[in-house]
């Protein structure tokens, strides 16, 4: 592999793991204080990055920084710039910590300047082990979390979560077809610009909002994402894993919250974009809830009602 | 809970292959069910009859196979359809909407005739 390849890896290993981080760190945010503080605030204050002489507000310094993005010059001082505000950040409070720590890892996805400074690696490297273990510990609970939610839920909240996608219906393929234009249109507009990121948040957003309707339109999507992929070698996978983290952190969150109409939409949606495929992130997790989902909707014995739902009874 | 096992028996007669597997469909043993399929689609066998008599569960995982299976068919010309679900994995197929698109007959005659 040439040093080019090799560091447009990095860059991309580097950007997957700040999205997923991001996800992470709301997840976290979820879990209450003494974990936020014990899985991201405690490891940043152990690597000294605590300081306490800032007079500006997080948000403040977060706008201005905002402001300064659109002049070139600025890029290479974001990362730096970054550090301070998370360091900042640390004495303000642990909300503070998290807008800025999610602010800093955004900034690492957008531009490769900013993900190989080494602010950004140093950032990372600190904060992606606990937020890992974290991750790890979590998983358990989610599940008996799920199955709570899920045994308690009332029967009528589990029949609305699989009621089908309005299929065929006129308006819903106006819709659609639309829709598809619209995608189109704009990701011609991102990709002139070379907005990698807009083009791929466009096209997940589009394919999981509507993948497992009927008049999902299949062909038009893949065309995209093999044009993009052939423009901007390995858009294909980023595009796969950024779909994998969303939806998985739809799940853990509507788990979270109990919302179990959301959780179960997002299983479904998974199960359809993803077709079966291991490689996938979060594959496991998810066929683990899943199971759970039968076992449950089994017991309270729910199948009849659940089939005249999908039938459109 | 225990992994789950899978078995797959295959076997092509007048140019319909049936494809039997037996235990469950779900993550783990989705890549061996995955692999059955492609195997028999790059052989040249486009009329395919999934046999699900001795399937016991199938996830979304699976299920999104066979959608994938169904797309695969479809660029070829080909056609599939699936006989003999429990009642369970019948109900799983449905509330995925996959019965809409691929209907479940009840035996392997009668699945011959959608294909």
């Amino acid at each position: 592999m040439t040093t080019k390849g090799c560091m447009e890896d990095t860059v991309k290993t580097r950007t997957g793991y700040a999205q997923e981080m991001v996800k992470n760190i709301r997840i976290l945010a979820l879990n209450g204080k003494n974990n936020f503080r014990k899985y991201l605030f405690d490891p940043l204050y152990e690597a000294g990055w605590y300081n306490d002489t800032s007079r500006q507000s997080t948000l403040k310094l977060i706008e201005r920084m905002k402001e300064q993005e659109t002049d070139p010059s600025f890029v290479h001082t974001i990362a730096p710039q970054c550090k301070r505000l998370v360091c900042y950040s640390m004495a303000e409070g642990l909300s503070a910590l998290g807008n800025s720590s999610i602010f800093f890892l955004e900034k690492i996805q957008w531009d490769q300047r900013v993900s190989l400074s080494n602010e950004s690696i140093e950032f990372t490297d600190i904060i992606m082990p606990p937020l890992n273990e974290f991750m790890k510990l979590n998983s358990e609970s989610n599940e008996k979390l799920f199955t709570e939610a899920v045994a308690s839920a009332k029967k009528d909240e589990i029949l609305t979560a699989f009621e089908p996608v309005k299929l065929s219906s006129g308006g819903e393929k106006i819709k659609l077809d639309s829709e598809i234009k619209r995608l189109y249109n704009n990701i011609q507009i991102a990709s002139r610009y070379h907005n990698i990121p807009k083009c791929m948040k466009l096209l997940s957003t589009y394919i999981i909002q509507y993948s497992d309707n009927e008049d999902y339109a299949r062909g038009d999507v893949e065309k995209l994402i093999d044009a993009m992929t052939k423009r901007e070698p390995g858009f294909d996978a980023e595009l796969k894993n950024t779909m994998a983290i969303d939806l998985y952190y739809r799940i853990r969150k509507s788990v979270h919250s109990g919302e179990i109409r959301t959780t179960i939409q997002a299983i479904r949606k998974y199960g359809y974009i993803f077709e079966g495929d291991s490689s996938a992130k979060h594959f496991y997790d998810i066929d683990r809830l899943e199971r759970i989902l039968y076992k449950i909707i089994t017991e309270k014995d729910l199948w009849k009602e659940l089939k005249k739902e999908a039938r459109g009874q | 809970m225990s992994e789950a096992l899978l078995k797959i028996s295959e076997s092509v007669n007048d140019g319909i292959c049936v494809i039997t597997p037996s235990g469950d469909i779900d993550a783990h043993t989705a890549p061996q069910f995955k692999e059955s399929i492609e195997k028999n689609i790059a052989a040249g066998n486009i009329r395919i009859i999934f046999d699900f008599s001795s399937l016991n569960y199938i996830s979304s995982a699976g299920i999104g196979l066979l959608n994938a299976a169904l797309n695969s068919l479809k660029g070829k010309g080909g056609k599939m359809s699936i006989a003999c679900a429990s009642p369970s994995v019948h109900d799983t197929l449905e509330l995925m909407y996959f019965t809409k698109k691929v209907p479940v007959r009840k035996d392997i005659d009668s699945a011959k005739k959608d294909i």
